[in-house]
């Protein structure tokens, strides 16, 4: 346990060296957000709730979203596929403990220092000049911290899982172009799942890919935290097991590629 | 004389990197397909999301659905032609000295960067636009006349040069600062994103920036009011003339820049 607290703070440090990145990624993510912002205010002038949201808590998704846009598809999504395509991940698979952990904290540390800065501040400026619903008490927010936290780690599993397919294939970026805009709207990223025809809502719910951002928005607005939070969980112990399934293939195949 | 020559250098250079992207035909195809999807996604939410609210400003999903498809295909076309002067994919260029070798040529380096990488796949993004564009006239009830297909002709054409316009601006920048900022993508693929809605939605200071500094309403969204026949309440001037005029005088200005930036331009040192 000890051993990942460690690569966990490693990766955190290694991630501040990217502050100009941070500064570039955040204004364009506030960009979005406004515009973001602007659509919905248009959309719910003079109306009540739409598909059970009202506008304070659509923009909440709105900052919900960019706030997490940046833990998902985090900007070194290519650096394992990469590793993986060079014959560098190798070294992964002799060091000592889990590698599938290992990397997890990693990619967990870096997250928690971007997350920081990039999702936090937005949203808390978001939260001052709009009326967003966010919880107020303390129990409210250390759920919202925690789900988002779940959140991260669901996001670096489904990462683990697609561009595993960097094991097979040297054309890991096609795997990622292809399936991309899927995850990227049945994920909620472009409009909350809410809106969704409900046949839709109720498939896309049913997957994974609802823990990314939909539950951390549910547990936000404070609708079925408990449950909410207990399938994120859920997700988290699935994917592991999918992930680390993914793994022991690939170590065996990744043998006969260095040979 | 050497005019002529460095022309028939860069178009042999175009024609080569064209050649090594077409020779693995099923993987080119495949990667153009996909070239558009993540478009193809964005506007499949939005319809949704109009249609549950049944109009944004006045403006049906399908409405909205055509100025996407416009910017779409604008961006794709802009994205073929100039991808290698993309914030990112530039700086590296200038930090690893790529670009020093690049001025060595005796071409102009410009037209030899631009026609040296030619990114035939984003040819796919602009089918998809085009898709979008005929799904959405159609549900729209747009009339496919001449002066239509002008127009709409008109409008991508526009969207794409003040596209690359605003990478060939990035990259005279990158060419002092060596870094390039993901910031940039604010004017660029932020701009198309901007006009893929209608611009009554938006306040006074977008509005402006976006229909005078950075044409990008001018190309999409008033060819869209026309093809619409819609009168747009509180959106630039209907003058479509407007948009070729706004956008040679942003390329001209991207072109001084450019050059600006080459003749300042110290190197990097490696």
């Amino acid at each position: 346990m000890h051993s990942y607290l460690a690569v966990l703070a490693a990766g955190f440090r290694r991630q501040s060296t990217y502050r100009f990145a941070l500064v570039g990624g955040l204004g364009t993510n506030v960009f979005w957000g406004v515009l973001r912002t602007v659509v919905f205010l248009a959309l719910y002038r003079q109306r009540g709730p739409v598909a059970g949201l009202t506008v304070g808590q659509a923009l909440t998704y709105v900052w919900v979203g960019q706030a997490m846009f940046g833990a998902i598809w985090v900007n070194w999504l290519q650096e394992f596929p990469r590793s993986v395509r060079s014959g560098e991940f190798a070294v992964e698979l002799i060091r000592p403990g889990d590698p599938y952990l290992r990397l997890l904290a990693f990619d967990l540390g870096r997250n928690l220092n971007q997350m920081l800065v990039r999702s936090t501040l937005p949203l808390a400026v978001a939260a001052l000049v709009l009326p967003l619903v966010l919880p107020t008490g303390p129990a409210g927010v250390l759920a919202l911290v925690v789900s988002v936290l779940l959140a991260a780690v669901v996001g670096f599993q489904l990462r683990f899982l697609v561009l595993g397919s960097a094991f097979w294939t040297a054309d890991y970026r096609f795997v990622l172009h292809l399936v991309f805009s899927g995850l990227w709207l049945a994920s909620g990223f472009v409009i909350p799942t809410d809106y969704f025809p409900p046949a839709l809502r109720a498939v896309v719910g049913a997957t994974p890919l609802h823990a990314i951002l939909m539950a951390p928005f549910q547990v936000a607005i404070g609708r079925s935290v408990a449950a909410q939070l207990a399938l994120q969980a859920g997700w988290v112990l699935a994917l592991a097991a999918a992930g680390r399934s993914l793994l022991a293939l690939a170590a065996r195949r990744l043998v006969v590629h260095g040979g | 004389m050497a005019d002529a020559a460095a022309a028939r250098a860069c178009a042999a250079a175009a024609r080569a990197a064209m050649r090594a992207q077409v020779g693995t035909r099923g993987w080119f195809a495949l990667r153009t397909l996909t070239a558009g999807f993540t478009q193809l996604a964005e506007v499949a939410g939005f319809v949704l999301l109009v249609d549950r609210f049944t109009s944004l400003a006045g403006w049906t999903g399908p409405e909205v659905a055509l100025l996407f498809g416009l910017g779409t295909a604008g961006q794709g076309l802009g994205q073929a032609l100039a991808k290698p002067l993309d914030a990112g994919e530039f700086a590296e260029t200038v930090r690893r000295g790529h670009f020093d070798q690049v001025l060595l040529r005796p071409v102009g380096p410009l037209p030899w960067l631009l026609a040296s990488a030619l990114d035939l796949r984003y040819l796919g993004r602009v089918l998809t636009g085009l898709a979008v564009l005929a799904w959405a006239a159609g549900r729209a009830g747009v009339a496919w006349t001449g002066p239509h297909l002008a127009l709409a002709a008109l409008s991508i054409t526009c969207c794409a040069a003040i596209l690359a316009s605003v990478f060939v601006l990035g990259a005279a920048l990158t060419l002092r600062t060596v870094e390039g900022t993901e910031l940039l993508n604010v004017v660029t693929f932020g701009g198309v994103f901007l006009t893929s809605f209608p611009m009554e939605i938006y306040g006074p200071v977008l509005r402006f920036v976006f229909t005078w500094v950075l044409p990008f309403a001018l190309a999409v969204y008033v060819p869209a009011l026309a093809l619409l026949g819609r009168a747009g309440t509180a959106g630039p001037p209907r003058a479509l003339l407007l948009a070729p005029v706004a956008t040679v005088a942003l390329a001209a200005a991207a072109g001084l820049g450019w050059r600006a930036g080459v003749r300042r331009y110290l190197g990097t040192g490696s």
